[in-house]
């Protein structure tokens, strides 16, 4: 299983990767924004994504969007901040699969990761 | 419940099944029947045709030799002999060894060669009759001429044979009765067959009748097995909905589907509709149901938040933290024009049907009471934190002192608001408010400041901005005062909130002094700095060190029940300007003392004593830089109070008045103690008001001094104070 | 208390004067006030606010003014019941303002219009209300604001 980080914060980043204790589950990218996650996301083709919703260039939003074009197979974990309740919202109507709240503990995200890819290898 | 369902479905497959199995075997049977009557039928013909042809083989016999004999055309007879003869020998044979032939209906049939034993023995009976006759018949079946009349016939050997042929077979057709015994036998197998016939229909009919009789039986254990069934279906149906109905009806929450159009489903718990309190929500909208108690932001996240669980992307153990209708504040239309306000959470889950998403169960509850109290705790926690700093702020005041601020401030800002209520209007009307709320505001900054509670003085300080502000426009309308308005709110709401905290702390220090009442005793004697003097004290020092100085502060009368109740206030405010106004401007720092050649320390006196003639005097004074008569003039001129003209005609003695006028200051900076040029403005209206008088001497770097005179006391005024 | 929420009520309250009372009111300088009832002039149209704050507003105005207003408004017929009317109209105009501007953040209920003492209206006791001084033409009414 192949995961791709996309956030603009470097310790958010870090955090992600170092968390990740799924077996099988290997971060293949990381982005900083939305461009670069669209230009990394058809060479290395991600099973999972975590996306941050504000970033700089492009929002996290037309990022999904974009990437469930591409790949309608995937699935991506919005990780972002309660404060905007209708932007989370709005990304997951565009196809995001789940949402994580930050600040996030690392069972928390575990949690999540075997949430999706208990729901991905069922069906 | 499937393994009875299949159970049940069992039992109606195998009556269905033999029901069709007798059906088929009637049917069948019938068909059987139809064949058999069939063949019945054609050898019952049959057998009627040999009884008729034996008797015309007879009569076309005999017709036959009475043509020859009396010169007629042979032919005819001859013919039907020959033709019923074949007929007759072809069907006995038929009969016999079984073949095909014509029918009687010209049809070629074929028959099979009869088995049964009455049967078998009338056609050997049969067949031993005909024998003689069919050999005796064989020259007429062969005989052919070209003679046509048998006159001429007759007369050739042909004829004669043929005559005599005749006669033979006319003798063994009647020889031994032959010919009636032929006619009797084949009538008997044709009454045979006819019977054997009817016998065998009758049985036929019997077997029929019992087929379908079982076939009717078989239904009827069908539809009694069904209706049972169905009955005790229904019966477990009625249980179960019962069930259903009896959870529904009793359960606390608000239980119901939600489909696809945000519809609710045609069941639901009877609680939703106190919770919603109104009837008749199967079928209702979900959102137009919440429209209206609910703000219309919320509505929107709400309905996009629910399309996201018909979207089927999205985990929805993923998504809960997201619910915007998790703990939602709905407004009811109540009493008059009154909202209630309720908390209900609602939570939303996937109902899966076969895989397939079919609607979803949403569960509905009431948290009032909860989020109200979740709410009071956030309240009490910013309460207490706030009140923890307030604490700080007062613990080192005394009480009474402490108690003293509370209602002269309480009096003061409720004298700000009767001024603000006053209900004059016009730019001036306006700005004599304004001064006159400035110089209350800023009485009650400056006791603050003495006592230290650097949050009211922060209040107080932002009023003083806002007027300030105010009264720099050209034009002012009372829609300005509003901020002020809001703060004066904010300022009283602080002081109640600092009132209930001192009240609990008296109560707490009552339980602590009890314990230790004998060293109350002594300290009552040890600590009499309960009163202005120690106010006055604190505030010397805090401002001192404020500003790096070190002052001393040395009261005379001020102390216990000297000054008159009447005049406890005022002095109090002047008293606190003057230290404010001291400290800051006439007392040097210790460096500059030691210049100077003083004493680091600084010294301030205060002194109230009663004059011989009733009058009372207040003093101040300090051993500071004194009054700088340049500065004065040049602030003066440069705040446009007077021009510089006239400046140099003043003397020193009306320059020094002008510190008195509103908004002089000699101070660069604003700090809460001074730099807003109204401390001495408080001073000048609190003595007019008192109808009292002050003086002002002052040397140059060694003393300024205030000597207040305030008009001796009405002796009824002093008793009702 | 907010500025800029109780602005939205007053601006309500001028806007009314200024559209159809023929000349604008004026305010005086707002003061705060713990017994409503002590403000009120007669006929009061009150409005229930919830939402971000909740509580009520009033416009209160005495007969006098709104027999005035209605004969501004071209209506000869000062009765009882369109005094009554009229107060609920004002009442009307400042809810419509506050719905505009609040926009989804406030519920703000249909008037309904008390003559006399407010009795039903129940207001803690530790809240003060705001009370603006409005003037028309020489004549006085007050909106008092008290929301949480």
């Amino acid at each position: 299983m192949k995961l791709m980080i996309v956030d603009d914060s470097n310790i958010i980043r870090k955090k992600i990767e170092r968390s990740t204790e799924i077996e099988g589950l290997e971060v293949v990218a990381t982005a900083g924004n939305g461009v670069e996650a669209l230009e990394q996301f058809p060479k290395v083709r991600p099973d999972i994504v975590t996306m941050d919703l504000t970033m700089p260039e492009m929002g996290g939003i037309e990022c999904v969007e974009k990437m469930v074009e591409m790949d309608p197979n995937v699935v991506i974990l919005v990780i972002s901040a309660l404060s905007d309740k209708a932007t989370a919202i709005e990304a997951l109507k565009k196809g995001a699969n789940g949402f994580l709240c930050k600040p996030f503990s690392e069972q928390e995200l575990n949690r999540a990761f075997r949430e999706l890819l208990g729901e991905a290898t069922n069906g | 419940m499937s393994a009875m369902k299949s159970g049940k479905y069992n039992a109606i497959v195998l009556s269905i099944a033999l029901f069709i199995v007798f059906d088929a075997g009637v049917l069948v049977m019938n068909f059987y029947i139809a064949d058999q009557f069939a063949r019945d039928a054609v050898q019952v013909n049959l057998a009627g045709r040999q009884r008729t042809l034996s008797q015309r083989l007879i009569k076309a016999l005999l017709q036959t030799d009475n043509a020859l004999g009396s010169g007629n055309f042979i032919e005819t007879p001859l013919n039907e002999l020959k033709a019923g003869y074949r007929t007759f020998d072809t069907t006995l044979n038929a009969f016999n060894k079984g073949g095909t032939i014509t029918g009687v209906d010209g049809e070629s049939v074929s028959i099979e060669a009869f088995s049964d034993t009455r049967s078998r023995r009338l056609l050997t009976d049969t067949l031993e009759t005909w024998l003689p006759l069919q050999e005796a018949l064989q020259p007429m079946l062969a005989f052919d001429s070209k003679i046509e009349r048998s006159a001429e016939l007759i007369m050739t050997d042909e004829g004669a044979n043929l005559e005599s042929d005749l006669f033979h077979a006319i003798m063994v057709a009647s020889k031994d009765n032959r010919d009636n015994r032929l006619l009797k036998l084949t009538n008997d197998l044709a009454v045979h067959l006819e019977y054997e016939s009817a016998r065998r229909a009758t049985r036929l009919r019997i077997i029929q009748v019992t087929g379908i009789g079982l076939a009717l039986i078989n239904f009827f254990v069908i539809l009694f097995h069904l209706i049972r069934n169905l009955n005790k279906y229904d019966a477990m149906i009625e249980i179960a909905k019962k069930e259903t109905d009896d959870i529904l009806e009793t359960v606390t929450e608000g239980l119901f589907l939600l489909d696809s159009e945000y519809r609710i489903g045609s069941q639901h718990s009877a609680a939703l509709q106190d919770i919603f309190r109104r009837e008749n929500l199967a079928g209702v909208n979900l959102i137009e149901l919440l429209r209206g108690i609910v703000p219309e932001t919320t509505l929107n996240v709400a309905r996009d938040y629910i399309s996201l669980y018909f979207g089927g992307r999205v985990n929805e153990n993923l998504v809960d933290d997201l619910n915007p209708l998790n703990e939602v504040e709905v407004h009811f239309a109540g009493d008059g024009s009154q909202f209630q306000t309720r908390y209900l959470g609602f939570q939303f889950r996937r109902v899966l049907v076969d895989q397939e998403l079919s609607h979803l169960l949403v569960t509905v509850n009431d948290i009032t009471a909860r989020a109200a109290l979740e709410r009071e705790l956030q309240v009490s926690r910013a309460r207490s934190t706030a009140q923890l700093d307030m604490l700080m702020d007062i613990l080192h005041i005394e009480p009474e002192v402490l108690t003293d601020f509370l209602c002269g401030s309480e009096r003061s800002l409720g004298k700000i608001n009767s001024i603000l209520k006053r209900s004059a209007m016009g730019v001036e009307v306006y700005r004599a408010k304004l001064d006159q709320i400035f110089r209350e505001i800023h009485a009650v900054k400056g006791e603050a400041s003495a006592l230290g509670l650097n949050s009211v003085v922060g209040l107080a300080h932002d009023i003083e901005d806002l007027i300030t502000d105010v009264q720099e426009r050209p034009t002012i309308s009372g829609g300005d005062f509003l901020p002020l308005t809001i703060k004066l709110d904010v300022l009283l709401g602080h002081i109640q909130s600092v009132r209930e905290l001192v009240a609990r702390l008296v109560d707490f220090r009552l339980v602590f002094d009890r314990s230790k009442i004998a060293e109350v005793a002594d300290d009552q004697r040890a600590a009499p700095r309960t009163d202005m003097s120690a106010l006055l004290h604190n505030l010397t020092e805090r401002i001192a060190e404020e500003q790096g100085k070190r002052v001393n502060l040395h009261c005379v009368g001020l102390e216990g029940k000297h000054v008159p109740e009447m005049y406890r206030g005022p002095v109090k405010d002047m008293a606190i300007q003057f230290i404010r106004n001291g400290v800051t401007h006439g007392i040097e720092g210790p460096e500059d003392r030691l210049v100077a050649n003083k004493g680091q320390v600084g010294r301030i006196a205060m002194k109230f004593v009663p004059l011989g003639d009733g009058n009372f005097e207040f003093s101040y004074r300090d051993d500071g830089r004194g009054l700088d008569m340049d500065l004065i003039r040049n602030t003066a001129v440069d705040k446009g109070f007077v021009s510089a003209d006239q400046i140099e005609a003043m003397e020193d003695r009306a320059v020094m008045a002008l510190i008195f006028k509103r908004g002089f200051s000699t101070s660069t900076e604003v700090s809460s103690d001074a730099g807003r040029g109204v401390g001495m403005d408080v001073i000048r209206n609190l003595v007019n008001e008192l109808s009292g008088r002050v003086r002002v001497s002052t040397a140059r770097g060694e003393f300024t001094q205030f000597k207040v005179t305030l008009p001796a006391i009405p002796r009824d005024m002093d008793q009702a104070a | 208390m907010d500025e800029t929420d109780l602005k939205v009520f007053i601006e309500g309250a001028t806007h009314f004067f200024s559209h159809m009372g023929g000349e604008p009111a004026e305010i005086g300088t707002p003061y705060l006030a713990s017994n409503c009832n002590s403000e009120v002039k007669g006929f009061t149209g009150i409005i229930g606010v919830t939402g971000k704050r909740r509580g009520s507003v009033y416009f209160t105005a005495p007969s006098v003014l709104l027999k005035v207003l209605l004969i501004t408004l071209g209506e000869e017929n000062t009765s009882h019941e369109n005094m009554c009317d009229m107060v609920g109209e004002v009442a009307n105009v400042i809810s419509g303002n506050a719905r505009k501007d609040f926009g989804s953040d406030f519920l703000i209920s249909v008037p309904i219009v008390v003559v006399g003492r407010l009795d039903k209206i129940v207001v803690p006791p530790e809240l003060r209300s705001f009370v603006v001084p409005i003037t028309w033409k020489s004549y006085d009414a007050s909106l008092v604001i008290a929301l949480e």
